[in-house]
């Protein structure tokens, strides 16, 4: 009994998925959970999709770029982005 | 027998080796890629991207030649539409503006950029606009307002009472694309100690394909690969 529970503890300290805020410019808040490891591109896919304007996303003032993984931003559970809609003009 | 050309076709070669995504330049809240290199050099619209990174290259500027510009607070065009605190162009210490003459804003509005430049000395705002519209001005006041609210007592006096004039004479463009690329220069001319002579500047239009030109190559050469 002892061993599985240990062995269940483990499991999801691997592969514990983060539970990140997506905050928008119309401070509508979306939720999305994703592993440490996978790439942040997916997730500013799924929210792009979304919407009609090319967005930019923002953590810690920093603007992230599709090959960052949260484990590389070094998020923690509830972290936020920011989403914008680049400025543009002529 | 025949020969086969080992390599694929050019454009096809061309695919594969350059992505619109590649990154191109990274610093804080600026992100660029080669599609906005390519927006740059091809008379398209510019984002923020462009003129906070052409802020930075500024700022490296003043850094080797720091005699002959004003200490100036520069605050990013995200600016308008959030209250994050970009961390590389949003310094607001006390200490800090107390040493800058200048506050630099540019505004983005309703898809045309402006740009506002607080003196403190004198207490008055510059608006430099490259297509004159009192809409534009409009908007100023609001995000003079926006400034204040948010830090109240950072700067030394009430900055939406001073005074916001429009700086006339100075070169306009002739286009629908090229106010990003004004709105840059403006800024580079008006954290000048010396005065500039707008006048002499009226054919500035004619430059503004060399000056995209010179913002592309300058973001080229901060590539560290």
């Amino acid at each position: 009994m002892a061993s599985t529970s240990s062995e269940q503890n483990k499991k999801p300290n691997e592969a514990k998925s983060l539970s990140l805020k997506v905050k928008g410019q119309d401070e509508v808040e979306v939720f999305y959970r994703a592993k440490p490891t996978t790439q942040l591109s997916k997730l500013m896919n799924a929210y792009s999709n979304r919407h009609y304007f090319p967005v930019a996303f923002f953590f810690d003032g920093h603007q992230i770029r599709d090959e960052d993984t949260p484990e590389s931003l070094k998020m923690k559970d509830g972290d936020e982005i920011v989403a914008l809609i680049h400025q543009t003009g002529g | 027998m025949r020969f086969t050309c080992a390599l694929p076709a050019p454009d096809l070669c061309f695919f594969v080796l350059f992505s619109r995504d590649d990154v191109i330049f990274q610093s804080g809240n600026i992100l660029i890629n080669r599609g906005d290199i390519d927006d740059i050099l091809t008379n398209q619209y510019f984002s923020d991207n462009h003129v906070d990174s052409f802020a930075f290259l500024l700022s490296e500027k003043i850094r080797i030649m720091p005699k002959e510009f004003q200490k100036y607070l520069y605050i990013s065009p995200l600016y308008r539409v959030t209250n994050m605190i970009i961390k590389c162009s949003y310094n607001t210490t006390p200490d800090f503006v107390r040493e800058s003459k200048l506050i630099v804003q540019p505004i983005c509005f309703q898809s045309h950029w402006v740009l506002i430049v607080g003196k403190l000395k004198e207490k008055v705002w510059k608006l430099y606009d490259s297509l004159p519209n009192p809409e534009h001005k409009a908007i100023c006041t609001e995000v003079i307002k926006q400034i204040h609210e948010d830090k109240a007592g950072v700067f030394p006096s009430d900055i939406t009472t001073w005074k916001l004039q429009t700086v006339r004479g100075i070169p306009t463009q002739s286009n629908e694309y090229d106010c990003g690329i004004f709105v840059c220069k403006y800024m580079e001319r008006a954290i000048l100690k010396k005065k500039t002579d707008w006048a002499s500047l009226k054919e500035w239009q004619k430059y503004m394909p060399k000056f995209r030109a010179e913002l592309g190559y300058a973001l080229c050469l901060t590539t560290k690969m």
